[in-house]
């Protein structure tokens, strides 16, 4: 049989060159010109106040992702205004081009999808059930109490797998079950039996049309995406 | 003989099969485009529209499938003229789905371009390279346009050979799909140097396209309600086998002369034929009924479409109405 080349080779040196030739046109373009902007300038950076992604301590912002925004603008020679003001009055601001980025925890299936670009996700969080050392966690949750989060909509779901879930201000002082993120669970030293109440794709925010902006912040994101387990767990 | 079931011809049924395998090439095909264009998607209105017009291709095809389910079952009790009008169900479902449809993606294009809606395009992961997914966007619709371009020319001859309007349709909504690919690409490369409303606009473009496609079949649908004398294929010219029935019937020895009224069945063609004797006191009733049913069937063979034509005896051709070929209708008095 008649082979021209292997599949594989000829895929990647097709990426490759693809890469290249986007490389040299300096393709995609922001529509209002951000990265430009950014670089050697300033990046505003709204910050949600929601650890351990992202918190308040004074001057600059702290947690998970203002550590990634602020490695950005290292790379970008640029300096970072941190802005603090409700959610929605950010996530409407970064529309209309008034922030760069916004940070804190942001996840997929918040309901601003249209308005804002979202990044791939560079982390997805899993809610378990974790047990105290010394004790098994269970396979299946019915008819057990599980200490959750107050106000937490992973309640609900503990509520449809036949669980009770008893509210706590702070699950890392609970005795008993506790449903909470696995890396908050390996933080604690409790063992999980594997069950999933939730998964969360984390992202972070971009204003839509910036897709030079876009694909910057992205790029770094994929950089560090296998660090992000390794900081939720030393981020306090 | 009248009454009996269509029956297509040798010839034909070898191109039916043919018409099928390419209905069912047609949805995979397309829907293997669509899938494809689903994961790529992300936030343009150009893709999502170009996904939504691919999908809907793939409407016609199925439909078709389903009218030759039923074409050709015998009449029944309930419906004495048999199934063949499926065909023109076919022709309703696609008219109504693609129209609806494309006035709305259109409304959708339209305001995401009033409100300035910049579209977000990221980057996804290929082979383990990060890629702007508007180059793996374009890619997609590179192959989808082959794709109905290579579904227009496999189905043009074979409708012809049907003569069937349905499959020529489709035939050239496929063909018209790499307009809205083009559009759809165009539109991507426009956001790609940073013109966002690119985006918007191609996916407008595509949008009207789906609303002329829709606008099409309405027209032939609503002409096949109106019993539309046939028409040529891929054409609006009248077909002149009408004439050709008048002339065969005025040939029949026992005819004076004759009128024809034709009208397209599904496939099949149907319609009168009115026959003025000659003047023959000698000619019995049995005769003139021998007479009639031979003559239809004489006439049926005159073109494998031919079906259930009516052989009717009159004495003047004036009073009917209007069943004389050439000569326009007496306008209607109010």
């Amino acid at each position: 049989m008649y082979h021209r080349r292997p599949p594989a080779l000829s895929r990647s040196t097709f990426v490759l060159a693809l890469a290249t030739l986007i490389g040299a046109c300096d393709l995609p373009r922001d529509a209002g010109g951000t990265l430009n902007r950014v670089r050697h300038g300033t990046m505003r950076v709204g910050v949600v106040t929601n650890p351990p992604w992202a918190n308040d301590s004074g001057a600059a912002a702290s947690g998970v992702e203002a550590q990634l925004a602020k490695e950005l603008a290292t790379r970008l020679d640029a300096k970072v205004t941190w802005v603090r003001r409700p959610e929605a009055e950010m996530l409407l601001a970064l529309h209309e081009r008034e922030l760069e980025l916004v940070i804190g925890g942001l996840t997929s299936s918040v309901p601003w999808q249209k308005e804002v670009a979202f990044t791939r996700s560079y982390y997805t969080d899993t809610i378990e059930v974790g047990a105290p050392p010394g004790s098994v966690p269970p396979g299946a949750l019915a008819g057990r109490s599980v200490a959750v989060e107050r106000g937490s909509a992973v309640a609900a779901e503990l509520r449809t797998q036949g669980a009770t879930p008893l509210p706590v201000d702070d699950v890392t002082k609970a005795t008993g079950l506790v449903a909470a993120p696995t890396w908050r669970l390996a933080r604690m030293g409790w063992s999980t039996g594997g069950v999933v109440l939730q998964q969360e794709q984390h992202v972070l925010a971009a204003p839509p049309g910036e897709n030079a902006w876009l694909v910057e912040i992205e790029r770094l994101l994929r950089e560090h995406k296998s660090e992000i387990p390794t900081l939720l767990r030393a981020n306090r | 003989m009248i009454g009996h079931t269509f029956r297509f011809p040798h010839d034909q049924l070898a191109q039916r099969r043919k018409a099928r395998r390419l209905a069912w090439l047609s949805i995979c095909l397309l829907l293997s485009a669509a899938t494809l264009m689903y994961f790529v998607m992300g936030q343009s209105q150009a893709m999502k529209t170009a996904w939504v017009s691919d999908v809907l291709t793939a409407v016609p095809p199925a439909a078709l499938l389903a009218a030759m389910r039923y074409e050709l079952r015998p009449a029944s009790k309930r419906f004495p003229f048999g199934y063949l009008r499926s065909i023109s169900i076919s022709f309703l479902v696609t008219a109504s789905v693609l129209s609806v449809i494309g006035l709305y993606l259109l409304y959708d294009s339209l305001s995401k371009l009033m409100k300035q809606e910049r579209p977000a395009i990221g980057t996804i992961e290929l082979f383990g390279h990060q890629l702007w997914l508007g180059w793996a966007m374009i890619a997609v619709l590179v192959y989808s346009m082959l794709i109905g371009v290579l579904l227009g020319v496999l189905k043009k001859p074979v409708a012809k050979h049907l003569f069937d309007k349905e499959l020529e349709a489709e035939a050239k909504m496929n063909r018209a799909e790499w307009m809205s690919e083009a559009a759809a690409i165009i539109g991507i490369l426009l956001v790609a140097f940073g013109h966002w409303w690119g985006d918007a606009a191609a996916a407008a473009f595509i949008s009207l396209e789906v609303v002329m496609d829709g606008w099409e079949s309405i027209q032939q649908v609503v002409r096949d309600l109106m019993d539309e004398s046939p028409t040529v294929i891929g054409g609006d010219e009248l077909e002149d086998l009408p004439a050709k029935v008048k002339h065969a019937a005025e040939r029949l020895p026992w005819v004076e002369r004759a009128a024809v009224r034709l009208r397209e069945h599904g496939h099949a063609i149907t319609g009168d034929v009115f026959v003025v004797p000659h003047a023959d006191p000698a000619m019995s009733a049995d005769t003139l009924v021998a007479h009639v049913e031979s003559g239809a069937d004489e006439l049926c063979q005159l073109d494998w479409r031919l079906h259930d034509l009516t052989v009717m005896p009159v004495q003047h051709l004036e009073s009917i109405v209007p069943p004389r070929v050439g000569v326009s209708a007496p306008r209607p008095s109010r």
